[in-house]
């Protein structure tokens, strides 16, 4: 990977402080009416950010309740509340929503500084990485009627490696309230299923940092590994979503074959990559409910899923989860476990080095798509100024079989489980403590086959991270942070295994360093 | 070209940005003219405008306790003491904290200071909420509203031995607002040395502002009269006069009955130099 240069580090810094300068004062005349009325809900009913946040971006229990009724006050269908505002003044006005009750932004940006034990696989290596805005989150949500409202979030990335388009995240209508008070809403689009788990992901005081990979190789090529909660990602070496992603070209010996350069982004499942059960851009329907009171709360869901079949089909995954909540003095303490399957979701691949047995061919795929299940127990305890909320996540998939003497010898581990605990604390109003234990016990391809391998060490290695947050908010939707990961891997030397550059992607990453802004108006 | 993706990206990134919140700023402005040309909404002192109430009674106050749990209980606590899992997070080290509605002190009312609100008073109160701190239950069907006042009174027993609290009086009806007028209220507000804690310019910076507290003693900064659409009590002219008439019980802020007792027209002039202030 070529450095860039001193001038091409001072330009893209230039460039990025220019923008800052010039955006900045554009957020701060244009979008904060005051203090206490920033997001379109607060808007909506004059409340401070902290009526349904501990600090935003997180829910407190009673946003999780106000979410949980269709973003309609808990105890209350108030979806259908006449206090449309008028745009335009009395006469010319038009009798809508007002905008800035329905739209909301968010905006995030930072600087990050990570650190290597190998440079010459990454992209970046360790340069300062600033980019103004990093992703910007534009919210229309808001209620049609009674028990009837609608959320939309589109996503624009500016951070080389995404897409540079407004997509959408989240886009889904609820139904709520149906067959009574708390009996069941219904969700329909686009959703993260774990918004009601009691450890949500997309709602982390510490963003994911995505990480920087190519999925249309085999292994993937993984130049960093991402900053998520570990427990929920994929877990499993050695799998893809199936050759639907290329073009077969034959088999042999019952053995799909495929040309490399065939291949499209899409075809590796990284093992850090979050999925199932919290996988944004998953399209699904969901019922959830509290119809024996307000202690236990159910959810069953469908999500749309795509088979990794050589002719694949579109399915739908299935998923329950029950949550117990209880109150208390100044506290809250809620658990819950959930159960997600999803019928031949992956396909086991290898690729032996060359020469292979294979005359050329050089990809192989196993014999079936595997089935994948995962369970997962959370729990979450809130006392005061504290915030302790973990979860354990395990995933099993089937032992693949290729129809090969040789192939058949790889060694493949079909458990894989994954803890994340974070704690935060409220020192002062304006200040925010955390730290975040991720661990990540891998499935999946475990050894080459002897006859393809050289001693090399086990593939799917653990990995784990120890974050530090440290976060000021001058106003309730303005939080400043700093944050550190520490791979606590990271003194293991590992070879590479096949996915480029002389150290294992889950113990190449030593460290990062962020600082940054997370701000939503 | 590769170099400038990021700029690009960027700048694409600002310009969107810069649309979206010029969109909503629009909005806005058209939102506070729309209010500033409303008719104030005279409301009297003792509110009564919602006639229709299910009789109190024992069920009644349990369908209220059943409300309470849904809608309440996340601030105001499981022993409706103020002590929800919310409260710390809402404010954790100044005031308000959410209300102990077993405490029997009562922040808005219409009844002389020390007296149990009206039945209104706490109706007003769940169907408005608190600026900046609890939402307005008007969504919620009246009937359940005041199925749940009706659970509130039953946290505090001196309700079923006090059933006629001392009324507020109001004494003649806002005066449209006018130079004189304002000019008026002016000599009010310094007379009565209101700028000891709301300050001169009426932003809460006056010299006894460090050293407020409330009853519990939580630091409790006076109210910026500048921003008219943060008062907790409600902004319009009546409210303004209840709250100068009434106070706030367990707050900083006393009530200026006795004070305005045969002068309450003054009171109007006040009201009148308050409001300008946000003008």
């Amino acid at each position: 990977m070529k450095k860039a240069t001193f001038w091409q580090k001072a330009r893209c810094l230039a460039s990025s402080v220019l923008l800052a300068v010039l955006t900045i004062p554009i957020l701060f005349i244009t979008s904060v009416k005051e203090a206490e009325a920033v997001p379109s809900f607060a808007r909506k009913y004059d409340m401070s950010c902290n009526v349904c946040h501990t600090r935003q971006p997180r829910l407190n229990p009673y946003g999780q309740r106000f979410m949980e009724n269709g973003y309609q006050l808990p105890g209350t269908a108030d979806g259908g509340r006449k206090e449309k505002h008028l745009l335009g003044g009395e006469t010319n006005g038009a009798t809508l929503d007002d905008l800035s009750n329905l739209m909301a932004v968010r905006l995030r940006a930072d600087i990050q500084k990570p650190s290597f034990e190998d440079n010459t696989v990454t992209e970046t290596a360790d340069d300062v990485d600033i980019v103004f805005p990093n992703v910007i989150n534009i919210f229309i949500a808001g209620t049609v009627t009674d028990n009837i409202s609608f959320f939309g979030e589109m996503e624009y990335a500016t951070r080389e490696g995404h897409a540079p388009a407004l997509a959408f995240e989240r886009a889904f209508m609820a139904f709520d309230n149906l067959g009574g008070p708390q009996v069941a809403n219904v969700k329909v689009g686009v959703f993260d299923p774990s918004a009601m788990y009691s450890f949500p992901t997309h709602r982390q005081q510490m963003n994911p940092i995505p990480p920087e990979a190519h999925t249309d190789k085999f292994p993937p090529e993984i130049n960093r590994i991402p900053l998520l909660p570990l427990a929920f990602s994929s877990k499993m070496f050695g799998l893809t979503r199936g050759p639907s992603f290329t073009e077969a070209i034959g088999a042999t010996g019952g053995v799909d074959t495929y040309e490399p350069e065939e291949q499209t982004d899409g075809l590796s499942i990284l093992p850090f990559e979050p999925m199932f059960y919290n996988a944004p851009y998953q399209t699904g329907i969901s019922v959830h409910g509290r119809p024996f009171g307000n202690s236990f709360l159910y959810q069953v869901g469908l999500a749309q899923n795509q088979t990794a079949e050589d002719e694949p089909k579109t399915t739908f995954d299935t998923y329950v989860m029950v949550r117990y909540d209880m109150l208390g003095k100044f506290s809250n303490f809620q658990v819950s476990g959930f159960y997600y399957t999803a019928d031949k979701a992956a396909r086991a691949a290898l690729r032996p080095p060359p020469p292979t047995p294979f005359g050329g061919a050089e990809l192989v795929f196993s014999q079936e798509a595997t089935d994948w299940t995962r369970m997962g127990i959370a729990a979450r305890w809130q006392h005061k100024s504290w915030d302790i909320y973990g979860t354990y996540i395990a995933d099993e998939i089937d032992k693949p079989v290729f129809g090969n003497a040789v192939l058949d010898m790889s060694v493949w581990e079909t458990d894989g489980s994954g803890i994340s605990i974070e704690a935060d604390y409220l020192l002062t109003e304006k200040w925010l403590l955390g730290v975040r234990y991720d661990m990540m016990k891998p499935g999946g391809l475990s050894q080459l086959p002897p006859a393809l391998q050289a001693g090399d060490p086990e593939i799917n290695q653990n990995a784990s991270f120890l974050g530090l947050l440290g976060k000021y908010y001058p106003r309730p939707n303005i939080g400043l942070y700093a944050r550190y990961h520490h791979n606590l891997e990271s003194s293991v030397k590992l070879p590479t295994a096949g996915f480029g550059g002389d150290e294992h992607p889950a113990t190449n990453l030593t460290s990062m360093f962020t600082v940054g802004v997370d701000m939503a108006f | 070209m590769k170099k400038y993706t990021r700029f690009i990206n960027s700048l694409l990134a600002a310009i969107v940005l810069s649309m979206v919140t010029g969109l909503s700023a629009v909005a806005q402005a058209a939102e506070a003219k729309a209010k500033a040309k409303a008719k104030p909404t005279e409301l009297p002192i003792k509110v009564s405008p919602y006639k229709k109430r299910p009789a109190e009674s024992a069920q009644s106050i349990a369908e209220g306790r059943v409300i309470y749990e849904n809608a309440c209980i996340y601030c105001h606590g499981v022993e409706a003491k103020g002590e929800g899992p919310v409260a710390f997070y809402l404010s954790r080290d100044t005031a308000p904290r959410p209300r102990d509605l077993t405490s029997g002190i009562y922040k808005f009312r219409s009844t002389a200071s020390g007296e149990l609100p009206m039945d209104e008073d706490i109706f007003r109160t769940i169907t408005r909420g608190v600026t900046g701190y609890m939402p307005g239950f008007e969504g919620m069907a009246p009937a359940d509203r005041w199925k749940l006042v009706y659970y509130v009174k039953s946290l505090v027993p001196d309700f079923k031995e006090v059933t006629d609290p001392e009324v507020i009086k109001m004494v003649g009806s806002a005066i449209p607002s006018s130079a004189v007028s304002i000019r008026r209220g002016y000599d009010v507000y310094q007379q009565f040395k209101c700028w000891e804690c709301h300050g001169g310019g009426g932003r809460g910076d006056g010299k006894k502002a460090p050293a407020l507290k409330d009853d519990w003693d939580f630091p409790l900064p006076p109210r910026d009269l500048t921003r008219l659409s943060s008062f907790k009590n409600g902004s319009e002219p009546a409210d303004l006069y209840r709250t100068v008439m009434a106070g706030f019980d367990g707050g900083a802020m006393p009530s200026y009955a006795d004070f305005f007792e045969g002068s309450e027209k003054d009171a109007w002039h006040l009201v009148n130099y308050i409001r300008s202030l946000s003008e």
